[in-house]
């Protein structure tokens, strides 16, 4: 029969199931796992350097301690002020729609443990950077690098998908010249994030940027928005954005160009408008993708540093740090300990983050899709 | 019933809003698509325009406020070019190179580990034994062992077994519920990306500290394959499982091993995919700051740390780094017009009949 | 090459697709596997080409017992139902992939690819790739990448479901010729059945993955095993009535018929083909009933007569006509008739 040139493509083979999947497990293993819990250890000691190297001493939960109710509590919290009557009444209400809603799901039959262990953890954890959000963004408090980089996530990812899809809208339209228009909403995605930070310094700079007649005009020539907490966020947040539009726009417009054009027309010809072909035609279509883009910018948007870093030094003060950020200055201070903790809880917050934006959005929308 | 308004009968405002016919938008609509485009083309291209205009600028230019039109408000000058090309000369050119080799090597070697697991996942159904799991758990202890008896405490071994056996237990409930399958080992690897880089890369940092491979080529590499590997096998794989599964038979029946099949008939067709992700993951690494901050100080330094590093005690060298920027761009640039070529569908009509 | 399959079984989970296959294909044969839809057609193919491993019983290819044996080594050749050509192959390099994998030197490959291609009528379609052909251009790609290496087994899955009609009649009489030619053993699987009757030296007929007869054709119309095959076989299909044998006669409702020789059943089903019935005056004739509908099919016509609570479909010459309800005797050539246990559906057959 066939004649096996070599032992090996044989051996080969009859391992290729082995061979073919055991570089990424290994790669894994070695680079993401084995570092994971070793930066568990280093969340719980204290790295000090000695004479000729360093030395870890354990010290158990401490780094977290500081963190939280510690001297790293404004850095990593923020400054608490007190929540006001209405404060406390708006968070009422999230309590009660959290109630409602893991009523509603053992109400639903098909309750199981996992399913709601998992929502209680969610209500929690999101009841409680509610709460944290609400205690440091009034006037007496002031946010911490947990709450800074919430922000960029949550406003960052809405604002991002909504420009997003709306230029995938427009451009999915049968006008001459989308393509060109394609080409070029595509190119900020290949620009280094080290580049737009320059920038976007560049641009924002009030009297010698481009814009400088514009502010002038305004009567904001001399507004330095780099000391104010609030315009710095928005700077870094506007380039970051600027950067992630793009990624957005093609995958949605990659779905919304896979939709039947017949389904549209039919629609048309049944008298429906443009916002309801959008909304019970387009949009059910490219909810599941929509789902996983938002998924994915999830994902990348809490590891934001570059911008931050670059365009504002974390300033003014520490008003625009991101928890990735605020990790590499502790490790540069050589607290290599409440960076790890620092890091710990950036992927606690994320973990949490998505796998219930996974678990309780992506997959209902995946579940109606199909 | 209302009879709809004949042609004649419409004012020129309804005519405004309504189409000619049903694949074409009203005029009004028309205009304002064009005008929304027009601004965000000018909002994406504005700031590379800035870039570029800057990189010709002389200090003066910018220092007395803004100028926009080369020739026309300000006399350009090739200077910053100069500077960086001649008068730095290799210190540009050094990290370009370290650049261009890390970015292409870990992306090449990101898609093709990547796709190989990818596509055994589509493919070949795996039940993970709790043998396996055990093999895999031991050659982890012994990692963390060598790395312990190279020098790190002890504590470190014990807490890494403590959490194994967590990892240990969390598979044995899994196990009860149901067998591991494909997916749970896909949705492991692609978790990984939610790890922020900044938690593993301390470990990571000490580790090469160990080796003696911090600001090498080769630790670069290996960690920028290791944070892409979860993306490209979250985007192959989908793109492998619409490959028709009768070409692999058939290739089989035909005497063809499995990696010859994954070669001369999954790989071609995978094409589009292909081209798709390593423009991803090369623009990724291309750019990566962070890992690149920790790893590499001189040797190795990436050209996102040269551009970082323009922020002089001077202040900031807006010029200099202008240049760097658009010389940063270009080359992702021509690799997205060379694989443009590939990244079109419809190589799969015809594969299959009806 | 003879192919042998002893008690094949496939199960997928908890359900059983293919009950014990018994099945010997001598060497040179066109076997044609018949049987409806989801019987478990594909599924035998697939185990035999190695493509899925069988969950119990042996596949012998000549001598050799090939059960474990991967699909490379088999030397079998498959067209798929859906060709499976490779799109970012030409038709030169899809026809020439066996041989290449071969490591045969690439003259002698052009050689052969050439002479393939000449037989299946391609030679001017080498540089093209598959979405640039017809249907009809695919299937026979797909044949001529199977020939080129003369295998010892060619398999096939419904090569021609896809076609029209004038096209697939034309492969078929290629098809056959081809087999003829090359003299390879050949397992074809089709639920057409004037495919099976035209191609196939014997027809296998299956159902619900188990072997219901296998026989030339002419026998499997002419004497069928079992009530499934006599149904499933033939078009118009047969007639059946249900009725009693008592003392060497068939009675049914409208319905008296003499077989002599069959022992006394009181559940017997009564099967006689259109061709083998005729309408007669009412008067005396074998059975009695109304004419329901009155097809003409273009060289004949189909008259269907309620008789009893059945329907049973008549074959007249064009010319007949009749009003419909109108109450009509029909005979019976009773040799052609074949009786049935009605709850088994075994042949019931004269004794000795
Ligand atoms: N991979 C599979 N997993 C589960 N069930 C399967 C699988 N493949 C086939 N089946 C089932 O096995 C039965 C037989 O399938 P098979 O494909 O052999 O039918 P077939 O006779 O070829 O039908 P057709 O004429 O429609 O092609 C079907 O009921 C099908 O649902
Ligand atoms: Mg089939």
């Amino acid at each position: 029969m066939f004649p096996s040139s070599a032992k090996f493509t044989e051996w080969s083979d009859r391992q290729a199931p082995t061979l073919l999947i055991l570089p990424t497990v290994l790669i894994i293993l070695g680079l993401s796992i084995y570092p994971l819990l070793l930066s568990l250890y280093l969340a719980l000691s204290r790295f000090k350097l000695v004479r000729g190297g360093y030395e870890l001493k354990f010290v158990g939960l401490r780094n977290f301690k500081k963190l939280l109710f510690g001297s790293q509590q404004y850095h990593f919290l923020g400054t608490l002020g007190q929540i006001s009557l209405l404060e406390w009444c708006l968070l009422a209400c999230v309590v009660v729609a959290f109630a409602y809603w893991i009523w509603r799901y053992l109400c639903s039959g098909k309750a199981g443990i996992f399913g709601t262990l998992g929502r209680l953890i969610t209500a929690t954890v999101l009841t409680g950077l509610i709460l944290l959000g609400l205690s440091v963004l009034n006037a007496k408090g002031f946010p911490g690098s947990l709450i800074v980089t919430l922000f960029y996530v949550f406003a960052g990812v809405s604002l991002q998908f909504l420009i997003g899809l709306g230029l995938a809208l427009l451009c999915a339209q049968r006008i001459a010249g989308r393509n060109f228009f394609r080409l070029i909403f595509f190119i900020p995605l290949m620009v280094t994030p080290v580049g737009i930070a320059y920038a976007f310094r560049m641009l924002a700079d009030v009297s010698k940027g481009p814009f400088a007649p514009l502010w002038q005009w305004f009567g904001y020539g001399d507004f330095a928005w780099a000391v104010d907490a609030w315009s710095a966020r928005w700077v870094v947040l506007i380039g970051d954005s600027w950067q992630w539009i793009p990624f957005m726009f093609i995958v949605l417009l990659a779905a919304l160009e896979n939709q039947p054009g017949e389904q549209v027309e039919a629609a048309k010809m049944d008298g429906a408008g443009g916002w309801q072909i959008f909304r019970d035609i387009s949009w059910p279509a490219i909810a599941p993708v929509a789902a996983t883009v938002i998924l994915i910018r999830l994902i990348e948007a809490f590891k934001i540093v570059d911008l931050p870093n670059i365009l504002t030094n974390g300033g003014p003060g520490i008003a625009t740090e991101s928890m990735t950020l605020h990790a590499f200055i502790a490790w540069r201070t050589q607290d290599l300990g409440g960076s790890s903790a620092v890091g710990y809880m950036l992927l606690f917050v994320a973990v949490v983050t998505c796998v219930s934006f996974f678990n309780f959005i992506a997959q209902k929308t995946q579940e109606a899709g199909t | 019933m209302t009879t709809p308004p004949s042609m004649s009968e419409r004012s020129l405002f309804q005519r405004l809003f309504e189409p000619k016919d049903i694949k074409s938008l009203s005029p009004v609509r028309l205009v304002l698509t064009y005008a929304l485009l027009t601004f965000w083309s000018f909002v994406v291209l504005f700031p590379l325009y800035w870039l570029l205009v800057t990189s010709f600028k002389l200090p003066i230019h910018v220092s007395d406020g803004p100028v926009y039109l080369p020739f026309i408000d300000f006399e350009p000058s090739t200077h910053a070019w100069s500077y960086i090309f001649f008068d730095l000369g290799n210190d540009t050119f050094r990290p370009y190179m370290n650049s261009l080799i890390i970015a292409f090597i870990s992306t090449f070697l990101a898609v093709l580990f990547g796709s190989m697991a990818a596509y055994a996942l589509t493919r070949i159904t795996y039940r993970p034994k709790l043998g396996s799991i055990a093999v895999f758990i031991v050659m982890l202890a012994a990692a963390v062992y060598l790395t312990a008896a190279v020098g790190v405490a002890w504590q470190i071994s014990l807490a890494v077994g403590a959490a194994l056996f967590v990892l240990f237990l969390l598979t044995l409930a899994k196990r009860f519920k149901r067998a591991l399958g494909n997916n749970d080992i896909l949705f492991w690897i692609i978790s990984q990306r939610i790890l922020p880089p900044v938690v593993a890369v301390l470990p990571i940092y000490v580790m090469f500290q160990q080796f003696r491979l911090l600001d090498t080529h080769f630790a670069l590499i290996v960690v920028y394959m290791a944070v892409n590997l979860p993306i490209v096998v979250w985007l192959m794989r989908d793109f492998f499982a619409t490959i028709p599964i009768d070409l692999e038979e058939s290739a089989e029946l035909d005497g063809a091993s499995r990696f010859r099949i994954f070669l001369t008939i999954v790989m071609p067709l995978a094409k589009p995919g292909l081209a798709a992700t390593f423009l991803l993951v090369l623009i990724l690494s291309w750019n990566e700051y962070l890992l690149a901050l920790f790893l590499s100080t001189a040797d190795a330094q990436t050209m996102p740390l040269l551009v970082a590093a323009q922020n002089a005690t001077r202040g900031p060298q807006w010029w200099y780094m202008s240049v760097l920027i658009v010389i940063m761009i270009l080359p992702v640039v021509a690799m997205t017009g060379l694989l443009q070529r590939f990244i079109t569908r419809g190589l799969l009509i015809g594969a299959v009949k009806g | 090459m003879q192919v042998s399959l002893k008690d094949i079984r496939k199960s997928f989970g908890p359900v059983e697709v293919v009950k014990g296959l018994d099945l010997k294909v001598a060497d040179g044969e066109f076997l044609v596997l018949l049987g409806p839809s989801g019987c478990g057609k594909t599924t035998a193919l697939r185990m035999i080409a190695g493509l899925e491993t069988a969950s119990g019983g042996r596949i012998y290819l000549g001598e050799q017992d090939v059960t474990d044996v991967l699909p490379k080594y088999r030397d079998i050749a498959m067209v798929f139902q859906s060709y499976a050509l490779y799109p970012h192959m030409t038709v030169e390099d899809n026809i020439g992939y066996p041989l290449y994998l071969r490591k045969v030197p690439k003259d002698e490959r052009a050689q052969a690819i050439r002479e393939v291609a000449g037989k299946v009528d391609l030679l001017d379609y080498l540089a093209r790739y598959p979405r640039q052909l017809s249907g009809g251009q695919r299937q026979r790609v797909a044949l001529a990448r199977a020939m080129i290496r003369r295998p010892s087994l060619f398999l096939m899955d419904e090569p021609l479901s896809n076609l029209d009609a004038k096209l697939r009649g034309h492969m078929r009489s290629e098809l056959k010729h081809l087999q003829n030619e090359l003299g390879i053993t050949t397992i074809y699987v089709t639920h057409d059945q004037i495919e099976a009757m035209t191609l196939a030296h014997r027809v296998a007929i299956m159902k619900d993955g188990e072997l219901q007869q296998l026989a030339p054709p002419r026998e499997i119309y002419n004497d069928p095993a079992n009530l499934f095959v006599a149904g499933f076989i033939g078009s118009p299909p047969m007639n059946f009535i249900t009725g009693e044998i008592a003392a060497d006669s068939f009675q049914a409702t409208d319905a008296q018929l003499s077989c002599p020789g069959f022992v006394d059943h009181n559940s017997v089903v009564a099967g006689t083909r259109a061709e083998d019935l005729r309408i007669v005056p009412e008067t005396g004739a074998a059975l009695c009933g109304d004419i329901y509908a009155i097809e003409l099919t273009g060289n004949e016509t189909l008259v269907t007569c309620r008789v009893g609570e059945s329907l049973m479909v008549v074959k007249m010459d064009k010319d007949y006509d009749e009003k419909i309800g109108t109450r009509v005797g029909i005979a019976v050539d009773e040799s052609q008739v074949f009786f049935f246990d009605a709850a088994s559906g075994t042949r019931l057959r004269q004794r000795a």
